[in-house]
């Protein structure tokens, strides 16, 4: 006798509810009433009117893994059309990504080390964060994790510069339409929260899980967010009598955003880059679960061979570039900003 | 009249609001800013707005907070777009520009100069005070010089690559009328333009922009609450409460004949002898030829009491550039030191 | 009013239950089972295993058993430290590294293969692929046909044993020089993500895989053949610095249930019956093709295989779970 038998009863669906009865399986609750017949739990009191309760009383109701599995076909139907569209709009990124890992890997140390010193110091033009920055590399090399180390920045920089690339026109946009900002933030939200499993598992549906554009896809949709976010403020921020004087002399829309909004933005912006950075680096070790090299495969390979050193030092590498990227950022903020404040 | 007026503003309303259309048939009905406000959740800005202000003139637009005055300076240059109502410059109806055109319009025919200064923090003095010419696509070289050249004349000479927030007030003020004096435009709009300076400071600032006018003669719109500033300042001036005009017409002219209690009230703690000027309250004929002596028109009653040492029988001739345009009596003199009461609204000047 | 009377329904049955079970507990069993951890892995035959274990336990000998969702790994992990939990069930030992060294300290103890049969480890193809290029089902047909299975072989991931013997095997094999890519996966959702998407679109796959598995439940694959197994070679195989591995297929993976030392000393019975508790390929196999057929869930499955399978069960359980299990025995 289930709960809501009444309920159908009382509807007129008795006779196409037992179309059906035997149909399903038999549940535990059912058989714990056989195995003890007089003492079962009769369960709750009074029942939520789930799927899976009517269902009990009218065996044509659908269950909740009806709905479920109605999903997975829907996707499945979907899914010829979507890797039409999607997989060459995500081809670039396989290249680049490609091109990088290569790139990285291929040349040696002490061509790329430098490199990147140099690039370091001409953002920061700070001698403690140069000095910060070869004593790392320094360390890492010595513990035979560089390569791993460079394709991880390889990864990183590659994925980080497409969410700068997407990411700033995007906030731009925001912060020139309200309407495009309401209905872009509960999008945004969704990207930061929804699990990674959960819509990756599908685009390996979609694309070939050897495709890095999979571990390409997975960083940029978590990491883009606080470019967006950040662009978005800091445009909305810029001072705005600066704005009406803007106008009042005549300046075009285009005029205005390179002259004046973008320039006064470029500290909120700056500061969307540097979050999008460690966010991307928060995501090594998924992107690792995906196939991505570098180091989250160490990582991973420590925590499922209970190597505890190995997840260690290998965490330690992450936490290492983080530090480096986030330094590195911040002084580059810095410096824009003294132009515009008080020294 | 020789000329029609620079700028013509015809029966301007502003109503803010999400349906100012609707709510200006109340105006116009005559409902008032508070009842619009309660009944209707309007704000009236702008109520009925006709004034003339003439080519080389300095307009002076006055009026305490939530008077409209700078809700008005900015239909102007439609910085606000009006409700209804026609502004004309030129003779043409500036509501009736395009964007493109309007762009134009703002880049070459006027300029505006802010209270808050309004520099852009990012570019340094000189490329701030040659904003309008990059506006319009001069080249570097070519604008630079001519900001050089404006800097010069109000007085920050030398300053040309500092950063706006190395400079006190007073200079990033005089940056903000380079800026505006660069881009050569005839009409410039100044919105309370001196009200965040210090008093001295304000003091020179009012007499290198009447300086500047003397020399240039554009027709200049200034917004202010500070009735001395008015005073000094004005050809004509116009005086708001509550987005509607109480009176306008030649300073003195308001001083002597106050149109409304408010007016009164407000110019009632002026110093009327320092204020007032022979020209405003002489006879405009000579009928003696017996005169204690001779005074300039545009001398102020203080320094005639001065001159009569106490005197009250005393009648003074007036001159001009050494010919006789009127004669004073020390008793009318007496009679102008105390405020007139309202004596009605006259007919707009 | 339906309502009223079940709620007076259910308070007498509260009091009549607690009697009852006061009597019970005084009299049928010696001492209280008491409460019992148990692991769950998560996949389909893990499933079946737990919920068909807790249910004897609770019904049979009175346990209140509290299921642990786990993993091998960090399950061995928190047994060599913590003693908990009680039982871990369907070790693959093949796939445990940690394992050995656990049993020989004598902190795990090793009861049974609970898949009496052995899990299968291997190299498949699709069941499609294989009927229609039947030369693909053995390993040279494989190497001489790199585009048919796509040029790529999926490995498992990092960290686990069967990637360092795969990736062996194709050093053995040659088969990066024959056109066959060794892809290691990042993790076991995209190995198995990898399969349903081949079969989806009905296109080439080929690489390591388990039976009995969800997976190769849904997607019927085929087993390439690899040569028979020697084991004195295996171990050359699963040491991925052993420079001469040997192309060959992989040994039975032998699936275990195992107890904690102190759980075996302090409740003999329960462990007694988790000595007995096993299944074969076949029972298995159908177990799970009749959970995929009818869309059932692993607590479902494992409730169809006690209703009707007494037979088999009955003889796992001692004579007072017999006695307490009498309604479904008959």
């Amino acid at each position: 006798m289930a709960y809501y038998d009444g309920l159908f009863n009382v509807l007129g669906l008795r006779t196409w509810c037992d179309a059906n009865a035997g149909d399903s399986n038999l549940s535990m609750a059912s058989l714990l009433a056989k195995t003890k017949p007089g003492t079962a739990d009769d369960g709750p009191l009074f029942p939520f009117p789930s799927m899976d309760e009517l269902h009990q009383a009218c065996s044509s109701m659908p269950q909740s893994r009806d709905f479920t599995a109605s999903v997975e076909a829907g996707f499945l139907e979907v899914k010829d059309v979507l890797k039409l569209v999607l997989d060459p709009l995500t081809q670039p990124l396989s290249w680049l990504l490609e091109m990088a890992l290569t790139g990285f890997v291929s040349a040696p140390w002490w061509i790329i080390i430098p490199l990147l010193l140099l690039l370091v110091w001409y953002v920061t033009r700070s001698a403690a964060v140069t000095v910060f920055v070869t004593l790392s590399f320094v360390f890492l090399g010595f513990i035979d994790h560089l390569d791993a180390a460079f394709q991880t920045l390889a990864i990183i920089g590659v994925c980080t510069g497409i969410c700068i690339l997407i990411g700033v026109p995007v906030g731009i946009a925001m912060a020139k339409s309200n309407t495009f900002q309401k209905a872009l933030i509960p999008l945004l939200d969704l990207l930061q929260t929804l699990p990674t499993f959960v819509y990756l598992i599908p685009l390996i549906f979609l694309f070939s899980v050897t495709e890095p554009k999979l571990y390409g896809i997975a960083i940029i949709v978590y990491a883009i967010v606080p470019v967006i976010r950040l662009t978005d403020l800091g445009i909305r921020l810029v001072d705005r009598d600066v704005i009406e004087a803007a106008n009042a002399f005549g300046m075009s829309p285009r005029q205005k955003l390179f002259g004046v909004e973008l320039p006064l933005a470029l500290p909120n912006i700056m500061a969307g880059v540097n979050q999008t950075i460690m966010m991307s680096l928060a995501m090594v070790v998924i992107a690792s679960l995906v196939s991505a090299p570098g180091l989250g495969v160490l990582v991973l390979r420590g925590i499922r061979n209970l190597e505890l050193g190995v997840g260690l030092i290998a965490g330690l590498g992450i936490v290492l570039l983080a530090i480096i990227l986030d330094r590195v950022s911040k002084a580059a903020i810095a410096r824009v900003s003294s132009d515009q404040t008080e020294a | 009249m020789i000329s029609d007026p620079k700028i013509q503003i015809r029966n301007l309303y502003k109503v803010f609001g999400t349906d100012p259309k609707s709510a200006l048939r109340f105006v116009k009905d005559g409902m008032d800013k508070d009842k619009l406000l309660a009944e209707h959740g309007h704000v009236l800005g702008l109520n009925d707005i006709s004034v003339d202000m003439q080519v080389g003139d300095i307009t002076v637009v006055m009026g305490l907070s939530g008077s409209g005055k700078s809700t008005l300076i900015r239909h102007i240059n439609r910085l606000i777009e009006p409700t209804d109502g026609k502004i004309l410059i030129d003779g043409e109806d500036a509501l009736l520009l395009g964007t493109e055109k309007l762009r134009e319009k703002r880049r070459s025919d006027m300029s505006m100069v802010f209270q808050k200064f309004a520099l852009l923090p990012h570019r340094t003095v000189i490329d701030n005070s040659a904003l309008s010419l990059e506006v319009r696509g001069v080249e570097r070289e070519k604008r630079k010089r001519a900001a050089a050249r404006w800097l010069e004349r109000v007085g920050l000479g030398g300053y040309e690559n500092h950063y706006p927030y190395q400079l006190s007030g007073g200079m990033q003020q005089r940056v903000g009328i380079a800026r505006a004096l660069t881009s050569n435009s005839d009409i410039m709009l100044m919105d309370e333009a001196f009200s965040a300076l210090d008093p001295l400071i304000r003091s020179d600032m009012q007499k290198l922009l009447l300086d500047l006018h003397v020399e240039l003669k554009k027709t200049i719109i200034f917004i202010t609450h500070d009735l001395d500033e008015a005073l000094r300042l004005a050809n004509h001036l116009v005086i708001l409460k509550d987005g509607a005009v109480i009176q306008q017409g030649e300073p003195q002219e308001i001083l002597l004949n106050p149109e409304d209690p408010y007016i009164e009230a407000f110019v009632s703690d002026i110093n009327r002898a320092r204020v007032l000027r022979v020209k405003s309250i002489m006879q405009k004929t000579v009928s003696q030829s017996i005169f204690a002596g001779d005074i300039d028109g545009e001398d102020n009653l203080e320094s005639v009491i001065a001159r009569s040492g106490g005197e009250t029988e005393h009648v003074y001739r007036v001159t001009k550039n050494n010919e006789a345009i009127g004669q004073l009596e020390m008793k009318d003199v007496m009679r102008a030191l105390v405020p007139r009461a309202a004596s009605g609204p006259r007919s707009v000047a | 009013m339906k309502t009223i009377t079940k709620k007076a329904r259910h308070l007498g049955l509260a009091a009549s239950t607690g009697l009852a079970l006061s009597f019970a507990a005084g009299s049928a069993q010696a001492s209280d089972c008491g409460e019992v951890s148990i692991t769950e892995m998560d996949w389909g035959s893990a499933i079946i295993v737990t919920q068909v274990a807790k249910f004897l336990l609770e019904q049979g000998y009175g346990c209140t058993v509290q299921v642990v969702p786990s993993a091998s790994t960090p399950a061995l992990a928190s047994v060599s430290e913590t003693g908990e939990p009680d039982i871990i069930t369907e070790v693959w030992t093949n796939s445990a590294p940690a394992y050995i060294p656990l049993k020989e300290d004598g902190k795990i103890k090793e009861l049974t293969e609970v898949l009496s049969d052995g899990g299968v480890e291997g190299l498949f193809i699709p069941e499609y692929l294989a009927e229609a290029h039947p030369e693909l089902t053995t390993i040279a047909g494989v190497l001489a046909n790199p585009d048919l299975v796509g040029n790529r072989m999926h490995n498992c991931p990092v960290g686990w044993t069967c990637q360092v013997v795969a990736s062996q095997l194709a050093v053995a094999g040659g088969f990066e020089a024959a056109g066959v890519e060794d892809f290691v996966h990042g993790s076991g959702e995209t190995l198995a993500a990898s399969i349903g998407s081949a079969y989806s679109s009905q296109e080439p796959w080929f690489g390591y895989y388990w039976s009995p598995s969800t997976v190769l439940g849904k997607y019927p694959m085929v087993q390439v053949e690899l040569g028979a197994h020697d084991p004195s070679v295996h171990s050359c195989n699963a040491d991925k610095e052993c420079p001469n591995p040997t192309l060959q297929s992989w040994p039975s993976s032998v699936v275990t249930t195992v107890v904690t030392d102190t759980f075996e000393a302090s409740h003999p019975a329960e462990t007694d019956l988790m000595r007995n508790l096993s299944f074969s390929n076949k029972m298995m196999n159908g177990l799970l093709g009749w959970q995929d057929a009818n869309k059932a869930t692993g607590e479902e499955a494992a409730v169809y295989f006690l209703s009707s399978q007494s037979d088999v069960w009955a003889t796992w359980i001692n004579d007072a779970a017999r006695e307490n299990l009498a309604a479904l025995l008959q």
